[in-house]
């Protein structure tokens, strides 16, 4: 036997045979389900109507490929790349300025001069005024 | 089903034989929308499909319900089907698979009986071979689905074993051997047929 041939001796066997035919109210049945689903796709949402238009697929691809090329020459600025800044340095400023913040007397009025200052330097306390200026 | 459908422009490239034309000339027309190519491919499609449904599940409700599953799924392809090398095959594949996801689903159930639903009737002019047809119905039966299934599309599909092999989903080759094993084992079932008479 031929690679692909049939086997004659299954040839004899069902000589006059055949596969049952479908049954006669298949037909009606089969065609009716088909076409109301043919019906049913025809009535597409936006999207798929988009989507399947090789056209606005293609203007879709340009528009985009449009504003990619916008973002890249047209971008205002001289291009420079901004130099990198030390993640450690900028870490450290960030400490020694909670620092000062937390160290810095809390000043009362703008009038008032730090109280610490002046009565070391004075001796005490007389020599201020009842706002705590210096005499 | 199964799973997806079968790939519509992977099949295999070969010269089209004269009724192939036919097939691809009905699946242009339902690509534009032409609904009126639907029943001329039922009348060229639906004996094959339904003969594949009904030797694989062995019931002959379950082979309607196979065709129908068939058509829908060809009416929602549209435009698509248009792109589809060789839908004889392809048809057959869908038919296949559906048959195949029935027989899994019906496992609850037990098949129609044999002699209700015959895999075999007597063609026009051949009545005298009533009696063979029931017997090798019979014969049939016996065989596993995949080895009956092959014998099915070589014999009364008409198909090439490339694209039997594509149908069942396995390569030429094995598609090839199923054919023979099923022939070798209904010649052992013919030939113990023959003693037993």
């Amino acid at each position: 036997m031929k690679p692909d041939e049939r086997d004659p001796a299954v040839d004899r066997l069902i000589k006059g045979l055949e596969p049952p035919p479908p049954p006669t109210d298949l037909r009606s049945k089969v065609l009716a389900a088909a076409r109301s689903r043919m019906a049913a796709e025809e009535v597409t949402d936006t999207w798929s109507t988009i989507w399947n238009n090789r056209g606005v697929r293609l203007a879709w691809a340009g528009a985009a490929a449009l504003l990619l090329a916008g973002h890249i020459f047209l971008v205002p600025g001289n291009g420079a790349v901004p130099s990198r800044v030390d993640a450690g340095l900028v870490a450290e400023n960030r400490v020694d300025e909670q620092f000062v913040d937390l160290l810095r007397p809390i000043q009362i009025s703008a009038n008032v001069q730090p109280i610490v200052g002046l009565f070391a330097a004075n001796g005490g306390l007389t020599d201020l005024d009842l706002e705590g200026n210096a005499l | 089903m199964t799973d997806e459908m079968p790939p519509i422009s992977k099949e295999n490239a070969r010269a089209p034989r004269p009724a192939d034309e036919d097939w691809q000339g009905l699946f242009d027309a339902l690509a534009t929308g032409r609904l009126a190519a639907l029943d001329d491919l039922y009348d060229l499609a639906a004996p094959s499909l339904y003969g594949l449904a009904l030797w694989r599940t062995g019931s002959e409700e379950d082979a309607a319900d196979v065709v129908q599953d068939v058509f829908v799924r060809v009416a929602e392809q549209g435009a698509r089907l248009a792109k589809v090398r060789n839908p004889k095959a392809w048809l057959l594949t869908i038919a296949r698979r559906a048959a195949v996801d029935v027989t899994r689903r019906r496992s609850r159930r037990t098949a129609d009986s044999l002699d209700d639903h015959p895999f075999l009737t007597v063609a026009v002019d051949h009545g005298e071979r009533l009696l063979d047809a029931a017997q090798v119905s019979v014969l049939l039966c016996a065989l596993p689905e995949s080895s009956r299934e092959v014998i099915y599309l070589k014999h009364f599909a008409g198909c090439t074993f490339a694209e039997i092999g594509n149908i069942v989903g396995v390569p030429k080759f094995t598609a090839a051997s199923r054919y023979r094993n099923g022939i070798q084992k209904l010649r052992k079932l013919m030939e113990g047929e023959h003693e037993a008479r």
